[in-house]
C-alpha cells in the first residue's frame, strides 16, 4: 500500500498543473520586457510563434520519453548514444536548470527587495531556496500534491490581478495591430523569450511516471494555452497602458502596471504585494522541480550518490551563486546569454536522440 | 535518517527568519505622509512641503494634521534633510497626492518627479496637480469639510465623490505616459487657492515633453472630455441662458495621412437632457441642438487652434497614427500636429427634457392675501 | 437429555499428570483479594472449580451458589449454564479470560478449563457525544464498550459485507482492537495494511485511541493528527460506505477513521443531513473561518508593521490611533494578547461548566478591557484576537482545533519578520508538511495528488453532488488506482 517510487503514476492532469507552475514562476517578471523590447509591431505575433515552436519542442520531447517508457530522460540517453549523450546531454542541461534556478530565485529576490521590502537584505531573501530544498526532499509525489494546493492559491490570485488590469487601458496604444515587419527577427531578445517555453524540459526526470509519456506534450499544450491570455496581458496591459514607449523603460513592466491600478471599491491598496505572493508559490514549486531533475539526472550518472545530501548540495551550490550575482541587469543578461543552451537543449538534444534512434532502429530492421 | 534530515532542514528554514527584522516598523513609529507639494526657492533650490495627517487619538485635543517643509537643491535632497527633522520614520508609501507649482511645471516636471517612478517611494497611482499662487495656503489650512488630509485632494478629483468631466483627474503614472509617449502629451489640472475650500480648478495646463505650455479653461476641458470620451454623466452647460445635462458623449474619430500631413476628422456625438428652461421660453428641439453644436464646435476650433500652436498633442490623437506613421518617425509627431488638419462635427441630441412642468408655471398665490 | 448435555460439556477437559490447571492458576492469582477459586462438587472426574474475579463477574451467573440444594448434583450446577458459549482453553487462555471477567471451570487435575462467558463489564448508558454535537441528526454516542460500539454499527448497517478484524494490543493490558470495514468498498490494500501496522504495535498499554492512532502511524507528523477520531455511529458508518476503515478501541469511546485526510477534518457529520446549498454555505463558512484563524492574527502584525501600504490610509491611520500609547511592538503586543487568549480558553475547559463561564466572563470581558486601558495593547489587537478564538471553536474537529492553535503563533512569527510575504512563505511551509504526511499509506491530502485514497470525492468544500464538486474536476491524482 506504501506507494514506492516505482509504482507512482502520475495523471495528465497533474502534469498540467506542474507545467502552470512553471509558467506561473517563470513568465511575468523579464518576459513582458523582453517582449517589448524585441518588435515595435504587433507583440502577440512573437508571442504566437514562441508559443508554437514551444508546442514543438513538446512533441519532440515526449517523442523521446515515449522511447522507454518507464525511463527518465537521462536514462534514455544514456541507452540511445551512449556516454557521448551524457556529456552531451546531462551535463547541459545540468548546467542549464542549475543556471535557471540561480536566476530565477535572483530574478525574485531582486523583485521582492526593489517592490515590498526594501531593506530586507538579500541573502536573507536568496534563503528562500532553502524552502525549494525543502520541498524537493518528499519526492515528486509531495511536490506534485503541494502544487495543486499551490495552484489553487496562486492562480486565481493571477487572473483577478489580471481582470483588475484590465482598468485604463487605452486600445490605440497597441496599434498596429495586425502588422509585423519582422523586426523582432534581427534582435536576440526574441529568441531571449524561449526561456518560458522550455518548461516541458522539466519533465525529463518526472514523465517516466507517466502512463502513456507519448502524449505529455499534451498537458503542456493545455497549460501553454491557459497561460497565454496571461502571458498576453503581462505584455500588453502595461504596454496599452503606459505606451510601449514608456513600458519599454521600465525594469518590470508588469509590476508597474499593478501599482498603476486603483479602484475604489478595491479592499487591497497595494496589488504588487499579491503579486509578489503569488509568485512566491510558483517559484518555490518550480525551484522543487528543478531540484528533483538536477538530483535525478546526478543519480542517473552515479547511482549510488546520496539523495538527500545531493539536495541539500545542489541548493548550497546555487544558494552560493546566487550571492555572486551583482546586480538585477546581470540577470537580464544571464537570461540573454542561456539562449544558445536553451535552444540546444529545446531542439538540439531530442532530435539527435530521435534520430539516432530511428538509424538504429533501421540497423536493426535490416539485419 | 531522512526524516531527521527533512526536520533539521525544516528547523533550519525557521532559523533563516530568526536573525532579524528589517522592514519591520510599527505603524505608530511612522508618519505616514499623505501629500507633497513642490515649489521653487531662491536661487534654483526647490521646497517639498509635506503634509501628515495625524491619527486621532482617545482625547481629542490633537491637531489634525502636520505640515513641515524643507528647502534642498532637489526634491531628493530635501526629502532627506527632511528625514533629518522628523521624530518618526517618513513613510510615502501612502501618498495620496502631488502638487508641483506652476514655475516648475513650466521649466519641465521630470527632474522633480523622477524620483517617484525610480525609487517606487510613492504609489503610481496619486493624483498630480499644478498650483499657483503658492503651497502655504493649501498646506497649512485645515480642510474646511473635516475630511482627513490628503483624502481631501483625492475626493476633490475622483469621480466617485467631488469629480465632475471638468476635473480632469491624472494620475502619477498618466504624467510619465505622456512624457515618454511621443504621440501624447498631457493634460494635468491646475489649481488655484480659493477662499471657502482649500482650493478650486483654474483650468488644465498641456504640456509639450515635460514643460508646460499654456492652460486651457474648464468650459474647454470638455472639449478634452468629448474627443477622448472620457464624458462622465454630470455637466451643465449654459446656451441660450438654458441648462443642459449631458447624458454621454461618444466621438468617432477617423484619421488619415494626406501627403505626409495627418487629417484627422472627429465625429463627436451627445445625448441631453434639460435641466432648466430659462422661464417660459418655449423650447424647441431643433433649436437647441444647433445652438449647442454652434457652441461646442466654435470652443473645440479654439481648443485644437491652442494645442496645435505649442504642438501638444492633449487629445492622445497620434497614438491612432501608430501603424500609419513608422516608428522612427514618432518622434516628429508634435511637429506632424501641429499641421495637421482637425475637423470636429458635433450631433447633439436632447434626449427629453427632463420632467418638464407642462403648463406655463405659476406662482402660487400667497397664503395672506 | 440434559445431564449428557453437562457431561459433554465436561468433556472438553484433558487430564494430565503433570501441569494442572488449578494450582498453576492459584499461583498466578496469588496476591489478588478478588480472586476465587469455588469448589461446586465432585463429578466422575473429580472435583470441580469455579475460578473467576468477583469484581469482574456478573453475579447473575452464581445464583446457584446460593440455592444450590446439597442434594442436586454437579450436573444439575452446570446445567444453569446451558445455553452460554463456553470454550476450552490452556493454561495462558485460561489466564487471559479470567482477566477479561470470564469463568474457568475446571477439575482438580485437568490441564485445561472451560471458559464461561460471564463477564459484566462496567458501562455507561448511550449519551449524546461530548465533542461533536449536532443539532439535526442521530442523537447517540459510542461509549467506552467494545461490544456496544459494534452493535451499535451493525444495527446502522444491516448487511453481511461489514467486516470486522479483530486483535489485542498491549502485552499488559490486552485491550481489544477491532477494525470494521465494508468488503468490497474497501481498498483491501488498506485493510492489509492497517491490520498488518496494528499486529506490530509492541506496547504495554494502550489508553486511548488517540495513542494508539499514533502507534499505528510511528512515521507521521508530530503536529497534525493522522485520522479523524469520532464518537458519532452515524459519521462512521458514512465514512464506511465511503471505503474508509474504523478502528474501535475496547475503553474508550473514539473510534478512529482511517485513513485521515486534511480535508475530512472540516466536514460536519451533518452536513451531509441538509439540503446541499446549506452545507454548502456552512462548508465555506468554516473553510473561511479556518483561514481567518490561521492569518488573522499574521495579518494584523503584517498590515500594521510591515505591509502599511496594503490596506488604506483611514484604516492606517486608526491603527496607528489605538496603538498611540502602546510600549511594545506589534508582535510582541498581538503574542501577548493570543497567550492570554489561550490561557482563558484552556482554563474554561478544565474547569466544570458552571465556573467555566465565569472564567470566560472574567478573562474575556474583564481582562480585555483592564488590558486596553493599561495602555498594554490596543483596541484593534482586542478585536482581532477575538475573533481569531471565536472563528477557533468553528474548526469542526476537536484536534485540528489545537493543531490551529499552535499554527497562528507559526504564521504569527513569519508575519512579524517580513509581513505579507511572511505569512505566505509559512502557508506555503505548512503545505509542504501537509504534502509529505502519510496517514495509512495514503497522501494526507487526499483527493490531491498521487497517493490518494481509492474512492476520495470530495475536497470539503463543495460536497454534495459529484459532478459539481471541486475535486471532480481536479481529481488530479488517484495515481495509484488499480
Amino acid at each position: 500500500m506504501n506507494p514506492s517510487n516505482e509504482e507512482l503514476k502520475i495523471s495528465m492532469p497533474q502534469y498540467f498543473v506542474l507545467q502552470m507552475m512553471v509558467f506561473g514562476a517563470i513568465s511575468f517578471h523579464v518576459y513582458p520586457w523582453l517582449v517589448l523590447q524585441s518588435t515595435t509591431q504587433s507583440y502577440w505575433i512573437p508571442i504566437l510563434i514562441w508559443m508554437l515552436l514551444g508546442l514543438l519542442g513538446a512533441w519532440l520531447f515526449s517523442r523521446v520519453l515515449a522511447l522507454h517508457q518507464g525511463k527518465d530522460a537521462y536514462t534514455i540517453t544514456k541507452r540511445v548514444l551512449g556516454w557521448p549523450g551524457v556529456i552531451l546531454f546531462i551535463v547541459p542541461l545540468l548546467w542549464f536548470m542549475w543556471s535557471a534556478m540561480v536566476i530565477i530565485v535572483r530574478a525574485h529576490s531582486e523583485i521582492i527587495s526593489m517592490t515590498i521590502l526594501h531593506s530586507t537584505p538579500q541573502w536573507f531573501l536568496d534563503g528562500m531556496i532553502f524552502i525549494g530544498v525543502f520541498l524537493a526532499f518528499g519526492g515528486i509525489g509531495s511536490i506534485i500534491r503541494a502544487s495543486v494546493l499551490f495552484l489553487l492559491v496562486s492562480f486565481p490570485l493571477s487572473v483577478g490581478l489580471v481582470l483588475l488590469g484590465f482598468g485604463d487601458l487605452d486600445f490605440n496604444l497597441g496599434k498596429p495591430w495586425l502588422y509585423t515587419n519582422g523586426d523582432f527577427l534581427t534582435s536576440p531578445k526574441f529568441y531571449t523569450t524561449s526561456f518560458i517555453w522550455a518548461g516541458y524540459l522539466y519533465y525529463a526526470a518526472c514523465g517516466r511516471y507517466a502512463k502513456q509519456p507519448k502524449k505529455l506534450w499534451r498537458p503542456y499544450t493545455v497549460a501553454a494555452l491557459c497561460f497565454l491570455p496571461l502571458l498576453a496581458a503581462s505584455v500588453y496591459q502595461p504596454a496599452l497602458t503606459f505606451s510601449p514607449e514608456m513600458s519599454r523603460i521600465l525594469t518590470l513592466p508588469y509590476i508597474s502596471k499593478m501599482d498603476s491600478v486603483s479602484y475604489y471599491w478595491l479592499v487591497i491598496e497595494n496589488l504588487t504585494a499579491v503579486f509578489i505572493v503569488s509568485s512566491i508559490l510558483y517559484l518555490f514549486l518550480l525551484l522543487a522541480l528543478i531540484l528533483n531533475c538536477i538530483v535525478t539526472a546526478i543519480k542517473a550518472v552515479f547511482p549510488s550518490w546520496n539523495e538527500k545530501l545531493l539536495y541539500v548540495l545542489a541548493g548550497v551550490t546555487a544558494y552560493a551563486a546566487i550571492r555572486l550575482i551583482p546586480s538585477w541587469e546581470w540577470v537580464e543578461r544571464a537570461v540573454e546569454w542561456d539562449t544558445v543552451l536553451r535552444l540546444y537543449l529545446m531542439y538540439g538534444f531530442p532530435m539527435a536522440v530521435l534520430v539516432k534512434s530511428f538509424i538504429s532502429n533501421k540497423m536493426r530492421a535490416r539485419q | 535518517m531522512s526524516r531527521r534530515a527533512a526536520r533539521c532542514l525544516a528547523i533550519l528554514c525557521l532559523l533563516l527568519f530568526l536573525p532579524g527584522c528589517w522592514d519591520v516598523k510599527d505603524v505608530d513609529n511612522r508618519l505616514l505622509e499623505t501629500a507633497i507639494g513642490i515649489e521653487p526657492a531662491d536661487g534654483d533650490r526647490v521646497r517639498v512641503w509635506m503634509r501628515f495627517p495625524l491619527p486621532q487619538s482617545q482625547d481629542g485635543a490633537h491637531k489634525d494634521f502636520f505640515v513641515i517643509k524643507q528647502e534642498g537643491s532637489t526634491v531628493i535632497e530635501a526629502i532627506d534633510q527632511l528625514r533629518l527633522r522628523l521624530p518618526k520614520s517618513l513613510d510615502m508609501s501612502q501618498n495620496q497626492s502631488i502638487f508641483l507649482d506652476q514655475a516648475l511645471a513650466k521649466k519641465g516636471f521630470m527632474p522633480y518627479l523622477e524620483f517617484t517612478i525610480r525609487d517606487r517611494t510613492v504609489p503610481l497611482d496619486s493624483l498630480i496637480a499644478i498650483t499657483t499662487g503658492g503651497m502655504k495656503s493649501i498646506f497649512e489650512r485645515p480642510n474646511p469639510t473635516g475630511e482627513l488630509s490628503g483624502i481631501y485632494t483625492k475626493l476633490f478629483f475622483e469621480r466617485y465623490a467631488g469629480g465632475t468631466s471638468q476635473k480632469n483627474v491624472v494620475s502619477l503614472w498618466e504624467i510619465f505616459r505622456g512624457y515618454y509617449d511621443p504621440l501624447e502629451e498631457c493634460l494635468v489640472p491646475v489649481l488655484v487657492t480659493d477662499s471657502e475650500t482649500i482650493f478650486r480648478v483654474a483650468g488644465n495646463a498641456f504640456f509639450r515633453n515635460d514643460a508646460m505650455v499654456g492652460m486651457i479653461s474648464p468650459e474647454e476641458t470638455l472639449i478634452y472630455e468629448i474627443v477622448t470620451s472620457k464624458m462622465s454623466p454630470f455637466e451643465i452647460e449654459t446656451a441660450d441662458k438654458m441648462n443642459l445635462k449631458i447624458l454621454n458623449s461618444s466621438a468617432d474619430i477617423d484619421t488619415d495621412m494626406n501627403n505626409g500631413k495627418p487629417v484627422i476628422r472627429i465625429h463627436a456625438k451627445l445625448s441631453m437632457t434639460l435641466m432648466d428652461s430659462a422661464r417660459g421660453i418655449d423650447i424647441k428641439a431643433k433649436h437647441l441642438e444647433a445652438s449647442i453644436n454652434r457652441l461646442i464646435e466654435q470652443r473645440a476650433a479654439a481648443v485644437f487652434r491652442m494645442t496645435q500652436a505649442q504642438e501638444s498633442d492633449i487629445f492622445g490623437l497620434g497614438n491612432r497614427f501608430r501603424g500609419k506613421v513608422p516608428p522612427s518617425q514618432y518622434d516628429r509627431w508634435s511637429k506632424l500636429y501641429s499641421k495637421a488638419t482637425l475637423e470636429f462635427k458635433l450631433d447633439s441630441e436632447l434626449k427629453n427634457t427632463g420632467l418638464q412642468l407642462r403648463r406655463r408655471p405659476f406662482i402660487n398665490p400667497s397664503k395672506e392675501k | 437429555m440434559e445431564l449428557s448435555k453437562g457431561a459433554t460439556m465436561l468433556q472438553h477437559l484433558q487430564h494430565t499428570s503433570s501441569e494442572f490447571l488449578l494450582p498453576r492458576l492459584q499461583e498466578a492469582f496469588q496476591h489478588a483479594a478478588d480472586f476465587q477459586a469455588v469448589c461446586i462438587g465432585e463429578s466422575d472426574a473429580g472435583k470441580l472449580y469455579l475460578l473467576y474475579l468477583t469484581t469482574l463477574v456478573g453475579s447473575d451467573h452464581f445464583i446457584f451458589n446460593v440455592n444450590r440444594q446439597p442434594q442436586d448434583g454437579v450436573l444439575t450446577t452446570l446445567h444453569s449454564y446451558y445455553g452460554t458459549s463456553y470454550s476450552a482453553g490452556d493454561f495462558s487462555a485460561c489466564e487471559k479470560a479470567v482477566c477479561a471477567g470470564k469463568t474457568v471451570l475446571c477439575t482438580a487435575e485437568s490441564a485445561n478449563g472451560l471458559i464461561l462467558a460471564t463477564e459484566n463489564p462496567q458501562q455507561r448508558g448511550l449519551q449524546q457525544p461530548q465533542t461533536e454535537n449536532v443539532i439535526q441528526g442521530p442523537m447517540y454516542g459510542f461509549i467506552e464498550n467494545y461490544q456496544t460500539n459494534i452493535s451499535l454499527i451493525r444495527q446502522r448497517m444491516q448487511t453481511s459485507r461489514l467486516k470486522i478484524w479483530e486483535t489485542s494490543v498491549g502485552d499488559l493490558t490486552n485491550t481489544k482492537v477491532g477494525v470494521v470495514y465494508l468488503e468490497g468498498v474497501t481498498d483491501p490494500g488498506l485493510v492489509q495494511y492497517t491490520c498488518g501496522q496494528i499486529s506490530a504495535i509492541q506496547a504495554d498499554g494502550i489508553q486511548e485511541s488517540g495513542e494508539l492512532l499514533r502507534f499505528m502511524n510511528p512515521g507521521s507528523s508530530r503536529l497534525f493528527p493522522a485520522a479523524v477520531t469520532t464518537e458519532r455511529p452515524d459519521r462512521v458508518t458514512a465514512s464506511l460506505l465511503n471505503g474508509k476503515i474504523v478502528v474501535l478501541m475496547d475503553g474508550t469511546p473514539f473510534s478512529i477513521i482511517a485513513p485521515g485526510s486534511f480535508f475530512d477534518f472540516w466536514e460536519s457529520p451533518e452536513d451531509q443531513y441538509l439540503t446541499p446549498l446549506i452545507a454548502l454555505f456552512l462548508r465555506w463558512l468554516r473553510f473561511i473561518a479556518l483561514m481567518i484563524n490561521l492569518f488573522l492574527p499574521a495579518f494584523y502584525v503584517a498590515v500594521t508593521s510591515v505591509n502599511i501600504d496594503l490596506n488604506r490610509l483611514e484604516i492606517s491611520l486608526a491603527a496607528a490611533g489605538s496603538r498611540e500609547g502602546v510600549p511594545y511592538p506589534v508582535w510582541i503586543e498581538s503574542l501577548i494578547m493570543l497567550f492570554l487568549l489561550d490561557c482563558i480558553v484552556e482554563a474554561g475547559i478544565r474547569l466544570p461548566r458552571s465556573i467555566s463561564s465565569t472564567v470566560t466572563m472574567v478573562g474575556g470581558v474583564v481582562l480585555g478591557q483592564a488590558i486596553i486601558q493599561a495602555n498594554i495593547v490596543s483596541n484593534l489587537l482586542v478585536i482581532i484576537v477575538a475573533t481569531t478564538a471565536l472563528t477557533n471553536f468553528i474548526v469542526v474537529d476537536y484536534q485540528m482545533g489545537l493543531v490551529q492553535r499552535i499554527l497562528k503563533y507559526f504564521t504569527l512569527a513569519g508575519a512579524s519578520v517580513i509581513g505579507i510575504l511572511g505569512i505566505f512563505i509559512c502557508f506555503a511551509i505548512l503545505v509542504i508538511c501537509l504534502s509529505r504526511i502519510q496517514s495509512f499509506g495514503v497522501s494526507y491530502l487526499t483527493p490531491i495528488g498521487p497517493g490518494a485514497r481509492i474512492r476520495s470525492m470530495s475536497l470539503g468544500l463543495i460536497g454534495g453532488s459529484r459532478k459539481f464538486s471541486l475535486s471532480y474536476w481536479i481529481t488530479f491524482g488517484r495515481g495509484s488506482r488499480q
